[in-house]
């Protein structure tokens, strides 16, 4: 039996999960810039792939700068509970949606790509499993008892 | 650093840890497949990201096969030093090569290549608590 209380792998389970914590906030930082900076492009990947249709430029600049307060409070481990629980069902949303692109589009120019979005899945599971030892550089709460 | 973690949470690294494990083979499967069904693609890629060219489909598809065996040892947790070192190289060198897409000529699927490198990085570092599902640890027993 390993002992997970030794404060080395305490130590190394810290630093992993902060690590999970920025790889993912690197992509959501980058769908959220998107949309600030280029409207015109998330709003056709709304009516594509979540047949949200009629989005302004200005509709979607205001989802953008609410997606960026909410990102900041993710990355700064804030209100863990609601704001990893979000990005787990958010990106599994993101993850379902284009399904064709892992069947029947399979093979297409980067349809390979978006196998990634299964093991950042993976690691928006683990911080919300394991949110109570994600204190590393965080504003929220320490280690549950 | 003297922080106790409570005991019930020892079944809920393993399980992560073998979630991040599973998704981090779903990617390697689907590229060493593409070996398989689409060498041709596989030789434009790597010329084009590694500057890699001269690849022929026999070589292809003999990567395909050291790579698929590689993966499932991979998936096993066998050797977990070595293999999941590998892969962290290998996904590490990928991840930087296509430095272009992050920057320059900006496409955002490229992006979830960090996420991933991060749960690459977490599973070599936390490689002796991944014990769920592994030949390994069968092994030993």
């Amino acid at each position: 039996m390993i002992n997970i209380n030794e404060s080395t792998q305490l130590a190394r389970l810290e630093l992993s999960l902060f690590l999970l914590r920025v790889g993912i906030f690197i992509v959501l930082l980058a769908w959220t810039l998107d949309k600030l900076l280029n409207p015109a492009h998330a709003i056709s990947i709304y009516e594509e792939f979540y047949f949200i249709r009629g989005l302004g430029n200005t509709a979607m600049m205001s989802i953008g700068v609410i997606e960026l307060i909410f990102i900041l409070a993710f990355v700064a481990g804030l209100w863990k509970r609601y704001t990893y629980g979000i990005v787990i069902l958010v990106h599994t949303i993101s993850a379902i949606a284009p399904w064709e692109k892992y069947t029947v589009e399979l093979g297409a120019t980067y349809s390979m790509l978006y196998f990634a979005d299964w093991p950042m899945l993976a690691a928006a599971i683990t911080l919300y499993v394991l949110r109570d030892l994600d204190v590393k550089y965080t504003f929220g709460r320490g280690h549950a008892e | 650093m003297n922080a106790t973690i409570n005991p019930d949470y020892q079944k809920r690294i393993e399980t992560c840890l073998f979630l991040l494990r599973l998704g981090v083979f779903i990617v390697m499967f689907v590229w060493t497949m593409g070996k398989f069904f689409d060498p041709a693609h596989v030789i434009r890629y790597f010329n084009r990201f590694f500057l890699i060219g001269g690849l022929v489909k026999p070589l292809v598809y003999a990567l395909g096969v050291i790579e698929m065996l590689f993966i499932l040892a991979f998936l096993g947790g066998l050797w977990k030093r070595y293999t999941y070192g590998i892969v962290l190289f290998l996904h590490s060198v990928s991840t930087f090569m296509t430095w272009k897409k992050y920057t320059i000529d900006i496409h955002l699927l490229f992006f979830t290549a960090w996420p991933m490198l991060a749960a690459c990085i977490v599973l070599y570092l936390l490689r002796d608590l991944d014990i769920k599902f592994t030949a390994g640890d069968c092994f030993k027993k």
